[in-house]
């Protein structure tokens, strides 16, 4: 811990710059062993990025909360090599994913859109590749990503369940560097360097994947015409106008482009479907120190998502397109009033844009085209937040975030009866007039009470709103995303946690160990109907159901962060569960992704100067999941030629989520191999062997039951995406 | 990622043990105004999630009514007993004048067919029944049938094995009023060897609500190719929302299979206990067209 040795970095500073993850650039801490930059020197440094270590759990105000610098994120075998921050932070205890190339990950019970994914402070809407079996973080860019589960300060709002934060890196200052990667499924270039050598910095970073042209090796003639890849590019350009004063500009666009053909199939029909989709961010931020005691940053953020797909059946042809714009303004500001006493207050506004699913059917069939009318919205948020160390041992925070959410016009509007079914008519309502309307308070308080130098318990309360909500439906075969906001009969959702966690340090021996306990309610949850209508419909108000969740688990993790073997032991037992009125008799049930044991083991080991090991190992109880459990046949009809019934099979559905699919587990390895690790040279190179699944255990992706009605046969089927996958990366900089 | 999954991923056969929910009470009812033979209801029991004989086990015997009436807005339905019909069992030729088990007919099928059970634009219709000592009931109305405007058909092709074909057009205006929905169904005209609604051939993968639409003339391509000379008679269905929601649920649940698999339920119109199924209410409005 270099960094405590500065004179100018009191005790008080570090809490700064670790709970300024926040106030994105005050800080940004990172791994324990990354060098910090040189110029981390005087006061007004603390404008530039301070790359410290993970202050330690114990005596850190802010619970529930890990950072993974770069350098680890590295070291994680992973999928194809992929170095991907959102995967690896699955591997941590209330962190979870949906299984092998599920998207989402599942905080503490929460849902996929529960998570406020930050980069570099922006918000990101669809933070997924390839269906979610790669994020788009791309690593060359990244600096650390930070996840805070629980407890979070009162400068985050508008998720429920967590926060996760990637910070990119800055370009160096001094010269201009190449490095990159080329693996199995993709190559990765990231050009960095000074603009104004000392003052001013760019790093552009981008990489593209090229499953398709492979594919195109192996597959079958009648597959040529289908194809996926996804690029990104993110850049980065910083300038520091004066000591006191730094500019950055943090952009990123991304693509996912997937096609899938099919000349006539037995059925003499034709399929064609097309769809892309990406995000494009774009946040310029400006810091300014004021003076010792007192910073702000001034944040402009444009943010887009779009969907856009086609369908063509045969004859028919389906245009379809979503998407969600935003334009947002964000201020914050820190004043260290003391060694003991740090406020911070801040407020921000997002406007919305809302594209809930425009479409077109563009070939035979009815042809017409519907524009589902966009919607808007306007969100705002300010908070104050005050730390403060009560005594040596007691360390409170408090803070209030007051969110508010108006769904605005123009847009239209259909009418509801009481019996909550549509009655036919519309409402139109004009430029800026209101449709709904809510604001809530958000208490966040949180405790720390140091039992010893190396032990402490902290407590933790949070309420969180969310005003946004995915809608997704997982019978989608392409990505069906659809942000929608809250309206007259989508109430903004709830979320209250407390947590308590007692942490213990055995420096001596490098381990550190947590365990964390937490209890969360949430309040005006949405599902969609089951079989519901997603794609034009101006209706969508009207597929929903509410109802409300809870969870509750024990997360207990043991660390070692220092000598040859470093990593981490995680378990989470814990519960997650849903009761709707209208789902499952309004009994509760399992949350999908409730998931009891939920183990990961991870490990690094030093094996030689030129070999690295990586390992890990994960054990997860299978989804919940919701299975026939009767059938029946309905459409009836008689065939006297034949002789012969003609019928169709439904299935007959029971309890939600009652069944669970087997367990998930599997073991990843790799070895990174560094020819010349003490070499002086510029140009420098590694090799990373990886193993993915090393045991082949074939884990489920799908089960269902598959029924055949002219063999008369009923069978359980298990699909696995993911068997044993070796992969080869060679990395390089100069 | 189907590509991906096609060259990755690995399926195989396992064995699934679920609990088995209790039997449905699986009821399929029809009144219509164009065609006597097609008002009918099957009552029977559904089956266990593994059993693969595809039949549901009928329910014999069970007491069934269709009772007509009308529907006044604020004073709610009145029913005309005077035109209360008791469905039964019985051997109608179209089933080879066998008794099928839990398929009821308006018996006059049998003796006086002229004049067996019609419904009537406009007009409501209660179905009753009581079946194993428990009562089941369910109303549906017939809208105003809409108007064909013309059948046409798409130029001829050849399809793979050389026949000559096109696909059907219909055309129609949807009346002014939102809240209009349509069913598609045809027959071959020359086809005395089906019957059922389920045996009719039908288009399930249209918006066929007006939300979108409402007012505008429609027309539609229907998707299934059919032979040039043939002869079709085209059946236009008005039915009321919850009718039209039912079929819709029925829509997405038989395309359900496989992996994507999502439970979708059926949006039954039917009241009682563990009871799944629809009395339809159709408002036909029919014309034949030769394929050219």
């Amino acid at each position: 811990m270099a960094i405590r040795r500065k004179p100018l970095l009191t005790a008080g500073w570090h809490f700064i710059i670790f709970l300024g993850g926040a106030l994105q650039g005050y800080g940004q801490a990172q791994q324990r062993d990354t060098s910090l930059p040189a110029g981390v020197k005087a006061a007004p440094l603390l404008l530039k990025p301070i790359t410290v270590y993970g202050e330690r759990q114990v005596n850190l105000g802010q619970m529930s909360t890990h950072i993974m610098g770069i350098d680890q994120l590295k070291r994680m075998p992973v999928l194809f090599g992929e170095v991907d921050p959102l995967k690896t932070i699955t591997l941590l205890p209330g962190v979870k994913n949906g299984g092998d190339a599920g998207a989402g990950i599942y905080v503490r019970g929460g849902g996929p859109d529960q998570n406020l994914v930050l980069l570099d402070g922006i918000t990101v809407y669809n933070p997924n590749h390839l269906l979610g079996a790669f994020s788009i973080f791309n690593g060359d860019a990244v600096n650390n990503i930070e996840v805070i589960k629980g407890g979070i300060p009162a400068e985050y709002g508008g998720r429920l369940s967590s926060v996760i934060s990637v910070a990119t890196r800055d370009g160096n200052k001094d010269s201009l560097k190449v490095s990159g990667g080329v693996g199995l499924i993709s190559s990765r270039l990231t050009a960095e360097g000074p603009l104004v050598k000392g003052k001013s910095s760019f790093l552009v970073s981008a990489r593209r994947t090229y499953i398709d042209q492979l594919a195109r090796l192996i597959a079958p003639d009648s597959f040529h015409k289908s194809g996926y890849y996804f690029y990104d590019i993110n850049a980065k350009l910083t300038y520091d106008i004066n000591p006191a004063n730094t500019l950055s500009l943090t952009l990123y666009n991304g693509k996912d482009k997937f096609s899938y053909y099919r000349e006539h199939e037995k059925g003499g029909r034709k399929r064609d479907f097309k769809a892309n989709w990406g995000n494009t961010i774009a946040g310029l931020t400006w810091k300014q120190q004021l003076n010792k005691k007192l910073q702000q940053q001034l944040s402009l953020v444009y943010s887009y998502f779009n969907l856009g797909s086609s369908v063509t059946y045969d004859t028919d042809g389906i245009l379809f397109s979503s998407g969600l714009n935003d334009y947002q303004v964000k201020n914050d500001w820190l004043f260290r009033v003391n060694d003991q006493l740090l406020l911070k207050a801040g407020w921000q506004l997002i406007r919305h844009e809302f594209k809930p699913g425009a479409g077109a059917i563009n070939a035979g069939q009815q042809e017409f085209e519907s524009k589902i009318t966009k919607q808007y919205g306007r969100e705002a948020a300010a908070y104050l937040s005050a730390d403060l160390d009560v005594t040596k041992q007691l360390r409170l925070n408090g803070g209030l975030r007051v969110s508010y959410f108006d769904q605005v016009g123009p847009t239209e509007r259909v009418l509801y009866g009481v019996d909550g079914v549509p009655t036919g008519q519309k409402e139109t309502y004009g430029k800026g007039a209101v449709i709904a309307r809510y604001y809530y308070p958000e208490p966040r308080l949180g405790l720390r009470y140091l039992l010893a130098k190396d032990a402490s318990l902290k407590l933790s309360f949070t309420r969180t709103v969310q005003y946004l909500q995915l809608a997704t439906t997982s019978a989608a075969t392409f990505p069906s995303d659809l942000w929608i906001p809250v309206s007259k009969l989508i109430k903004p959702g709830l979320a209250d946690q407390v947590a308590a966690g007692y942490y213990q340090e055995f420096p001596d021996k490098g381990y550190e160990f947590s365990v964390e306990t937490y209890y969360k309610k949430l309040q005006h949850q949405v599902e969609f109907k089951p079989g519901a209508q997603l794609l034009l419909n101006q209706n969508l108000e009207g597929e929903m159901v509410f109802g409300t969740g809870k969870a509750y688990g024990i997360e207990l993790l043991l660390q070692k962060k220092t000598g040859d073997l470093t990593g981490w032991i995680g378990y989470t037992l814990s519960r997650t569960e849903r009761t709707f009125p209208q789902l499952n008799n309004g009994k509760p049930y399992p949350y999908r992704y409730d998931r009891t044991h939920d183990l990961s083991v991870t490990a690094n080991y030093q094996l030689s100067k030129k070999w690295l090991f990586s390992g890990v190992f994960v054990y997860a109880t299978g989804n919940a999941l919701t299975m026939p459990n009767g059938r029946f046949v309905y459409n009836l009809g008689y065939n006297s030629k034949t002789d012969s019934p003609v019928f169709t099979n439904i299935d007959q559905y029971g309890k939600v989520n009652d069944y669970r699919m087997p367990a998930y587990h599997r073991l990843d390895v790799s070895f990174t191999y560094t020819p010349k690790p003490e070499s002086v040279r510029r140009y420098k190179s590694s090799w990373v062997f990886g193993v993915y699944n090393v045991y082949n255990r074939m884990n489920p992706y799908f089960i269902y039951i598959d029924v055949d009605e002219e063999k008369e046969t009923i069978q359980g089927k298990q699909v696995t995406l993911f068997p044993i996958l070796p992969s080869i990366t060679w990395n390089f900089n100069f | 990622m189907i590509l991906l999954m096609g060259l990755m991923a690995c399926e195989k056969n396992i064995d699934i043990s679920v609990d088995a929910g209790p039997p449905l009470v699986v009821v399929e009812g029809y009144i219509n105004n164009s065609l006597r033979a097609y008002n009918y209801v099957i009552v029977g029991k559904s089956l266990r999630y593994d059993q693969a004989d595809f039949a549901n086990t009928p329910i014999e015997g069970a007491e069934v009514t269709i009772t007509e009436g009308t529907y006044t807005p604020g004073h709610g339905y009145s029913w005309d007993d005077s035109r209360s019909v008791k469905l039964q069992e019985v051997k109608v030729p179209e089933l080879g004048n066998v008794k099928v088990p839990g398929v009821y007919f308006d018996p006059r099928r049998v003796t006086d067919s002229a004049h067996a059970l019609l419904g009537v634009p406009g007009k409501s219709y209660l179905l009753e029944i009581t079946a194993e000592g428990k009562k089941y009931s369910a109303i549906t109305t017939l809208p105003l049938p809409v108007r064909i405007d013309s059948l046409t058909n798409t130029p001829s092709f050849r399809d793979d094995s050389g026949k000559l074909r096109s696909r059907l057009m219909v055309h129609y205006k949807d009346p002014d009023t939102l809240g209009n929905a349509q069913l598609y169904y045809w027959k071959n005209v020359e086809s005395k060897s089906t019957f059922g609604w389920g045996a009719m051939y039908t288009d399930r993968y249209i918006p066929n609500t007006d939300d979108l639409i409402n007012g505008q003339a429609v027309h539609i391509t229907h998707s299934s190719q059919l032979p040039v000379g043939d002869s079709i008679r085209y059946f236009l269905i008005s039915v009321e929302r919850p009718v039209h929601d039912f079929w819709d649920s029925f829509n997405k649940a038989r395309i359900n299979g496989g992996p994507f698999t999502t439970p979708v339920s059926l949006k039954s119109n039917i009241r009682g206990e563990n009871i799944v199924g629809c009395f339809s209410g159709f408002s036909v409005s029919t014309a034949v067209h030769l394929m050219q």
